[in-house]
């Protein structure tokens, strides 16, 4: 019997596909042809003529002129760019594992095997499901700081100077962190689905060696469920480095009172239309991708310590 | 050659040629007009010519009537409009330009399209059909039509922020009216504030003295930035203006002015017109409506400068449209434009609007019997060109900012706008940089 690896071998020396298999092919790749194109036009040429614009100085109104490494150095002493990123680092340091344990906790109450679990799903995932633009619009008003909701609540529990979230520059990030816990409900499914593929049999053995909760908890349910935390991760992170909408209905198009909400996409968006200055805008997504693949990248190399695979592979 | 390999590279080109297409496409186009407009009136022709107009909102009332009208006496032009949200509208203008295909008529939103040379100046048509530069407010043509000597719009109404005041409290408080040619300082605007509010524990039967927050939207540029228009930091944080400030927000504090929440609770009404507010900074479109319409005794007056000796300054706006410079129809577009500053004007009386042109709206008897309107006027006839900068609102945008720090008491006057000095400064550097590299 010839074996699979002999097979492959002897295709790899060039053996010809015959006629069908090569028709086969013809057709896939005609099929893949729209998307390619698509792929080309709208992402990939786009994509490099934007490493291209990066370098130099482009109104629109007017040809680019090259500038070389100039926007790069701009960069620096820019105040907009320097609190843009603050402000980005700031709201992912503090929502990203926020999200991670609610999300998580959210779905170990999902998980319990109650009457009516489904409907509490589903009322906890429609969050996640409604328009950003108006969620950010709704918490506006329940975040004003004299006649919004939660001030109201907080005053009547006692607290006379509650925080005037998005009109404070220290309070206006944690207030938009706040407003994104409403949708982890999002994130608490993905776990579920996590959650419901962990063997039983695990739990039973652990119960039969005397494990109690905790103990299952942290050493069944958290390494079985690192494949799910770390995707969540890179997501979440990712997310992160993207808020646009928010920060613009939230703050405008300036970032909210002394820049507090000047999310890094929102000073992109103001250099590019805005300002006239789409060179500017174009090295400033650049860097964003680069820093953003470092992250990822770093997080992907330490994942060989923490994430447990199954199956032993990746 | 394997196939797929074939196929890879057939792909490839497509994608090549795609992409020539694309950024020639992308390239901003060469500004030379499609065709020349003569000096000479030319001989209506004979084919139907479709005008594009792009507007944003706003316009519903009047500019369909202004179309038909214009249609009716030129039968052989149509003119097609698309309403654009304010908001997109300066891209999508800029984004038209780029790819060399604008539309034949727009708002001109932002200076930056004159330097460019996307708009086709309107001096030869002027002179031409004899108009009358003088009849038209000096503050528009000064301040939003006119770049390095040659003009590029003119409009068919005048917007205007001024002060409104109720006669009728300034009576029952035996205070004399604000005069309608000579400012009031910001101090004795606030003192008479003061004495015009009627506190009340209740919000609904509480009247207030005046206006106040921040002014950059009212206020003289002048007040704000160096003569070149370069300098912010120095200007903005002056001591004058820092007295302004605090006295507008002393205003709110001490509850002569409603602050954002006394507004939201009441319902975000026109205060002047519920008699609720004695004085209000607010534009004459808004302002005069709505005080006929509850048949308020009203009375105009130029808003408050911020010291003895300043000259008096009214913010004006018009539908300011020009001719883009590629269109195709440049022609028909002129005529357009004329129609709308003349015979537009004449149009606008028979909607209440105050005509851009002072003649027709003296002429057509705008101001009929009402002293308030008589008054709104002459505080039109003051504005004056003023110091320009490529982004006013985004230099300015910070003092916002600093007076909301200074009523809620978080830092004094002085740090708040010297902090928004420093933003609003960087700002207009960027502001200054893009607009000298545009050639």
């Amino acid at each position: 019997m010839i074996s699979l690896e002999k097979i492959r071998k002897n295709e790899v020396r060039g053996a010809k596909a015959g006629p069908l298999a090569q028709k086969e092919e013809r057709a896939a790749y005609l099929f893949l042809l729209p998307w390619l194109a698509g792929l080309l036009l709208f992402l990939v040429i786009p994509v490099v003529a934007s490493l291209g614009l990066s370098f130099t100085d482009w109104n629109l109104l007017t040809p680019p002129k090259w500038v070389g490494l100039t926007n790069y150095q701009d960069m620096v002493s820019d105040h907009n760019f320097r609190n843009s990123i603050g402000v980005t680092l700031k709201y992912t340091v503090l929502s990203v594992p926020l999200y991670m344990v609610a999300g998580l906790a959210l779905s170990l109450l999902l998980n319990l095997r109650l009457k009516g679990m489904n409907i509490f799903r589903t009322i906890l995932y429609l969050p996640s499901v409604l328009s950003g633009v108006a969620v950010a619009v709704l918490w506006l008003t329940l975040l004003n700081p004299d006649l919004g909701a939660v001030n109201q609540v907080l005053r009547a529990i006692g607290i006379a100077n509650p925080p005037r979230w998005l009109l404070s520059p220290d309070w206006a990030v944690p207030a938009v962190v706040l407003m994104g816990l409403w949708g982890v409900g999002g994130g608490a499914i993905i776990y579920l689905a996590g959650l419901q593929n962990i063997s039983p049999h695990l739990y039973e053995a652990a119960e039969i060696d005397g494990a109690n909760s905790i103990q299952k908890f942290f050493n069944i349910t958290i390494p079985m469920l690192t494949p799910t935390l770390f995707f969540v991760l890179i997501t979440s992170l990712i997310g992160a480095f993207q808020v646009f909408d928010t920060a613009y209905i939230l703050g405008g198009s300036r970032g909210g009172r002394s820049g507090a909400l000047l999310f890094y996409l929102l000073n992109l968006w103001n250099e590019g239309f805005r300002n006239g200055r789409f060179g500017f805008a174009s090295a400033l997504a650049w860097v964003l991708v680069v820093a953003a693949g470092v992250v990822i990248y770093i997080t992907f190399k330490t994942a060989d310590r923490w994430v447990y695979y199954e199956t032993g592979g990746e | 050659m394997r196939t797929s390999t074939r196929l890879i590279s057939v792909i490839a080109m497509i994608a090549v040629l795609l992409s020539a297409c694309a950024s020639t496409a992308t390239a901003p186009a060469a500004t030379a007009p499609a065709a020349a407009p003569t000096s000479k009136p030319v001989e209506p022709k004979t084919e139907t010519v479709t005008l594009n107009l792009w507007i944003f909102e706003g316009e519903q009332g009047f500019l369909p009537n202004l179309i038909e009208s214009f249609q009716k006496t030129h039968p052989n032009i149509k003119i097609e409009v698309t309403e654009i949200p304010e908001a997109d509208y300066v891209t999508k203008i800029d984004t038209a330009l780029a790819a060399g295909n604008p539309p034949d008529i727009g708002f001109i939103y932002e200076m930056r399209w004159l330097k460019a040379g996307k708009f086709l100046p309107i001096d030869n048509m002027i002179a031409t059909k004899g108009i009358k530069l003088d009849e038209y407010n000096q503050g528009i043509i000064k301040n939003s039509c006119t770049l390095d000597g040659k003009l590029y719009c003119l409009g068919s109404y005048l917007g205007a922020v001024m002060l409104f005041y109720n006669k009728d409290m300034f009576d029952a408080a035996g205070l004399p009216y604000p005069s309608a040619t000579v400012p009031m300082t910001i101090d004795e605007y606030a003192a008479v504030a003061a004495q015009l509010t009627k506190p009340n524990d209740d919000l609904a039967k509480r009247v207030y003295g005046g206006s106040a927050g921040g002014s950059n939207w009212w206020n003289d540029p002048a007040n704000r930035f160096s003569p070149d228009g370069k300098k912010y930091d120095g200007y903005v944080n002056d001591e004058a203006t820092i007295h302004e400030f605090e006295v507008l927000a002393d205003m709110e504090k001490r509850g002569y002015s409603p602050s954002a929440a006394d507004s939201t609770l009441l319902g975000d009404v026109d205060l002047l017109s519920t008699k609720q507010q004695a004085m209000m900074i607010i534009d004459n479109i808004i302002a005069i409506k709505d005080c006929e319409e509850a048949k308020i005794n009203w009375g105009a007056a130029p808003v408050p400068v911020e010291k003895k000796g300043d000259q008096p300054w009214v913010s004006v706006w018009t539908d300011s449209s020009g001719v883009f410079a590629q269109s195709k129809h440049p022609q028909e577009a002129l005529e357009f434009i004329y129609y709308s500053i003349t015979d537009g004007n004449k149009l606008r009386l028979d909607y209440g609007s105050l005509p851009l042109n002072s003649r027709i709206a003296t002429e057509g008897n705008w101001a009929g019997a009402s002293e308030g309107r008589k008054e709104a006027m002459q505080v039109v006839n003051l504005a004056h060109g003023s110091v320009w900068t490529p982004n006013f609102w985004d230099a300015t945008g910070p003092e916002g900012d600093a007076y909301s720090f200074i009523v809620e008491g978080t830092k004094t006057a002085k740090e708040a706008l010297d902090e928004a000095a420093k933003l609003g400064q960087e700002q207009l550097d960027k502001g200054w940089e893009t607009w000298y590299a545009i050639q």
